[in-house]
């Protein structure tokens, strides 16, 4: 076949007799491709024919030939085109011998050759000069006093010099006090503004620091100096491509003050740009002697950063990740506790989002902190804490398996779906245990018990908070709403008042506290003592909110409490006086207030013609002309009303009045943020009269019918209506369009919310079978005390890995912050 | 952003200095300027307001810190309190191979 392609090559050169070869532009090409050895063979030719045409072409091509040797390294094949360059024009090339002498390493050469440049000012160009003045100054060494150089380089390269002590000195002052003398037309400008970026950098001026390095011009030393402060100081991160300019990374770990590490962090960064982060991670361990570390210091920030990204990879990367850390640190010649200790951390947290086998995640926690202890010695806090968040992840409260059972059980379950009780139990005894001190611990432990109701244990574990920690609101406030609901009243104030004392803008514990008073005063009432009960007042209206409207908090509220109460006590003056107070507190409408009162006074057991009045007045309301604002008030009362635990009484017939007025209103226009009031009032529990949600529903959706909103409601009312929502297919194609709508309409909660039920449709199994009716699974009976308990039967004791780690259902997250008030059944 | 970033200080600061650094921030960031920056500092020193906080971040937190490991030394150096420059002849080196490029 080569033979063939030959014979076809020569035929074709055969057929071309004009094919003649042409030396100029062969010449020209070479040149022009940087094939310089070729251009310069090429052109020395032609300078036989024609030497003033081809000279500076060669001459070009020299250069080129030049700089290609000293970007590869080949010193002498560089010195010996210099030579030649020097032949040719028949005169000192000394800007190419300055670049060659750096390269080199040959500081005094290059500093002779630059002061030779600078001496002749006229002949260089300014590039070469800045070249030679950056060579004088690299160099360091004294400037021989028989060099022709002129004073004034002379003395800026002394200041420069001077200066750059004085920054590594860390003196920043005395820098900038040598180049003050600096023209911005010398030479050394460049440097000036180096040095000038220099001492704002260190002394933390960032912004003057940027703007004093982006002064200084291009493709000089100072440029290539400065380049990695300004990266330092850019806060996005490594582009795959500045990563691969190793040069640049281990510039910026010298400036940034850990250049023996320089070469392999770069190296690092280069691994984990090209994400081959077990690599990365293997290349560090190997060179850095003290990674990973638990010391402060920037070893520590890259720990955190390798052992801790495998939480922000997809799971099958994470998985063979964590795999990596843990045989990296457990396997191998070295023994290296604290590569164990971190590798064992990764573990345990991996195994918090993927592992289902809570004993495993025990395991793996408790392996840590043996680790832990064996490298620090006893650490109880360190086991309190790892203990403590153990038991607040078994304690967390599970979502329901079942993603159909808010559509068939109504029914609310007795015990709360704790991940794991006992091992929660088991962790929050030895986190106490470990450290008795800690009070996180113990006020999450009563928290625990008071989820799964053990009250005779939260009662003793708060005595027992209480004497060893006086003076901690969280504690105080926990034990006055356990002495409420244990109906010990005078010492619940009295835990909320000391509270109080320690913080008495704690919105939460001001309406524990007044909530505790209203029950307090009830009590005193019913056990006819008027006097303690006139009392608590003043101290309830202490802790309110004058400009309140809220039915805990407001005063105008307060005060019609009290009025019921004084009616209670036959006090028919202070009642009036109270009333009046109500009155003048009022911050809502009159209607809220008599329609307030009139459940108050009914529930506390008020003779009826003693609250006449108020029923009255919202009788009238409620037979006048309908309106939006009198149906939000009666809603938010009702709604009020049925918040509190236990049956209000008599509110069943007011609660008839309102929906009667409501069911009158459908027809007519209300605004659209009012009307969502409506519908999602009727729609609840409390209420639920779809009939009226779906008249309002359709009187909004007559105005836009593509309103995501309210083809929402529309949807759940005819799921609510309908016994069996047999259009399924349908439903599901109402979700899709309910949801393009919503997105358009940016409505978040709509979204979300369809999104669930879309997932809920999806997730639903073809009928028919036994097996494969979801509904046939789900049996009331297993909502039947005892039976829950057998599901623990089911968990395997050796579990296999997952062999593709999905995330586990995430128990909703929990309030970090302290709580909200115990709402008491106030009537 | 990791808190140490967030309040622009040291993984070592103490209490004292920490406490300085939120209180510099939010004089910075004034809730009713930039309620949603001001609300990510008073997070952020929360996390690392005592020991306990500091020792709960490190032995719980999954956050990396950075995105890569030369984000790692340039955020640990930016926001390290006291930005020491390199000795002499450590600079001198560094100038002199930036001049033979």
């Amino acid at each position: 076949m080569a033979e063939m392609g030959k014979k076809k090559k020569k035929n074709r050169s055969r057929k071309n007799p004009a094919h003649v070869p042409d030396p100029k532009r062969k010449a020209r090409e070479h040149l022009s491709a940087g094939r310089f050895r070729q251009a310069v063979d090429a052109y020395k030719v032609l300078c036989k024919t024609d030497r003033d045409s081809f000279l500076a072409p060669l001459k070009a091509a020299y250069e080129g030939l030049y700089r290609q040797r000293l970007e590869k390294g080949l010193f002498e094949e560089a010195a010996m085109v210099v030579d030649q360059l020097e032949k040719l024009s028949g005169d000192s090339a000394f800007h190419e011998r300055v670049k060659l002498y750096l390269k080199r390493e040959d500081y005094p050469k290059a500093a002779d050759a630059a002061a030779k440049v600078l001496s002749a000012p006229d002949r260089n160009s300014d590039k070469e000069a800045v070249t030679a003045a950056d060579a004088l100054v690299v160099a360091f060494d004294p400037v021989p006093a028989e060099s022709a150089l002129p004073a004034e380089v002379r003395q800026d390269l002394d200041r420069i010099r001077s200066a750059l002590e004085s920054v590594a000195g860390e003196n920043r002052q005395d820098a900038l006090e040598r180049i003050k003398l600096i023209g911005t037309r010398s030479l050394f400008a460049s440097w000036k503004w180096l040095i000038k970026g220099l001492c704002a950098f260190y002394g933390r001026e960032d912004e003057k620091a940027v703007a004093a390095f982006e002064k200084i011009l291009p493709d000089t030393a100072p440029a290539a100096a400065a380049a990695p402060y300004l990266r330092l100081l850019q806060k996005d991160g490594w582009r795959e491509a500045e990563a691969k300019d190793t040069r640049l990374t281990a510039d910026v770990c010298v400036v940034a003050g850990c250049g023996a590490s320089a070469e392999d962090l770069a190296r690092a960064e280069y691994l984990w740009t090209v994400k081959r982060f077990r690599d990365s991670h293997a290349h560090l361990r190997r060179t850095i002697e003290d990674f990973p570390t638990c010391s402060r210091g920037l070893v520590r920030s890259l720990t955190e950063l390798y052992y801790n990204t495998c939480f922000e990879m997809p799971p099958k990367l994470a998985q063979k990740y964590v795999e990596h850390l843990v045989r990296s640190a457990f396997t191998g010649k070295a023994d290296n506790t604290t590569a164990k200790i971190w590798a064992q951390r990764s573990l345990a947290l991996y195994s918090e989002e993927y592992e289902d086998f809570d004993p495993l995640i025990l395991e793996h926690w408790e392996k840590f902190i043996d680790l832990y202890e064996s490298l620090n010695g006893d650490s109880p806090h360190v086991r309190s804490l790892v203990y403590g968040r153990l038991g607040d992840l078994f304690s967390e409260e599970m979502p329901d398996d079942n993603p159909f059972s808010f559509f068939f059980f109504r029914r609310r379950r007795k015990e709360p779906n704790l991940r794991n009780i006992e091992l929660a139990r088991h962790c929050y005894q030895e986190s106490v245990d470990a450290d008795p001190q800690a009070f996180q611990s113990q006020v999450a432990q009563v928290a625990f018990f008071e989820k799964i109701g053990d009250t005779p244990r939260v009662n003793r574990l708060l005595d027992r908070l209480i004497r060893q920690f006086p003076d901690e609101k969280e504690v105080l406030f926990k034990a006055g709403i356990r002495c409420s609901v244990r109906k010990a009243y005078v010492k619940a104030m009295n835990y909320l008042e000391r509270a109080l004392s320690l913080d008495p803008m704690d919105k939460v514990v001001r309406e524990q506290f007044i909530l505790t008073c209203i029950v307090a005063a009830l009590q005193y009432v019913r056990k006819t003592n008027p006097e303690k009960a006139r009392a608590l007042l003043p101290r309830a209206l202490e802790w309110s909110d004058v400009h309140s409207d809220d039915f805990n908090r407001g005063r105008a509220y307060l005060y019609a409490r009290w009025t019921a109460m004084a009616h209670l006590l036959n006090d028919e003056t202070n009642a009036q006086q109270l009333w009046a107070q109500a009155a003048a507190h009022r911050q809502g409408s009159e209607l809220k207030l008599h329609f307030f009162y009139w459940i108050v006074a009914s529930a506390y057991g008020v003779a009826p013609p003693l609250s006449k009045g108020s029923e009255a007045f919202v009788k009238k309301a409620l037979k006048g002309a309908f309106s939006a604002d009198t149906a939000l008030d009666c809603i938010r009362t009702l709604q009020y009303a049925n918040l509190l635990p236990g049956s209000v009484k008599g509110l069943q017939r007011k609660a008839v009045l309102v929906e009667r007025y409501l069911a009158r209103g459908a027809t007519a226009e209300i605004p659209r943020q009012q009307a969502e009031v409506v519908v999602s009032f009727t729609l609840s529990e409390v209420c639920n009269r779809p009939d009226i949600a779906e008249a309002y529903v359709r009187c909004m959706l007559k105005q836009n019918p593509d309103d995501a909103l309210f083809r929402y409601y529309r949807y759940l009312v005819r799921s609510q209506v309908a016994e069996w929502y047999s259009e399924i297919d349908d439903g599901e194609q109402e979700l899709n369009t309910i949801l393009r709508l919503a997105r358009e309409q940016k409505d978040a909660t709509v979204t979300l919310a369809v999104q669930k039920m879309l997932r809920e449709f999806d997730a639903m199994p073809p009928s028919g079978g036994f097996g494969g009716n979801p509904f046939f699974d789900i049996d009331d009976d297993f909502e039947e005390e005892g039976m829950e308990a057998e599901d623990d039967d089911f968990l395997p004791f050796f579990p296999s890995p997952p062999e593709k780690p999905t995330p586990k259902k995430k128990p909703p997250k929990k309030k970090s912050g302290p709580r909200g008030p115990q709402q008491l059944n106030l009537f | 952003m990791n808190p140490y970033d967030r309040l622009e200080v040291a993984t070592d600061a103490d209490d004292e200095k920490i406490r300085a650094a939120y209180l510099a921030a939010i004089k910075r960031f004034p809730p009713d300027r930039f309620p949603e920056k001001f609300t990510t500092i008073s997070e952020a020193y929360q996390t690392l307001k005592d020991e306990d906080s500091r020792l709960r971040y490190l032995l719980f937190e999954k956050a990396p810190g950075a995105e890569s490991p030369m984000d790692a030394v340039r955020s640990h150096f930016v926001r390290s309190d006291r930005r020491t420059p390199p000795d002499f002849k450590t600079l001198k080196g560094f100038l002199r191979r930036c001049a033979a490029r």
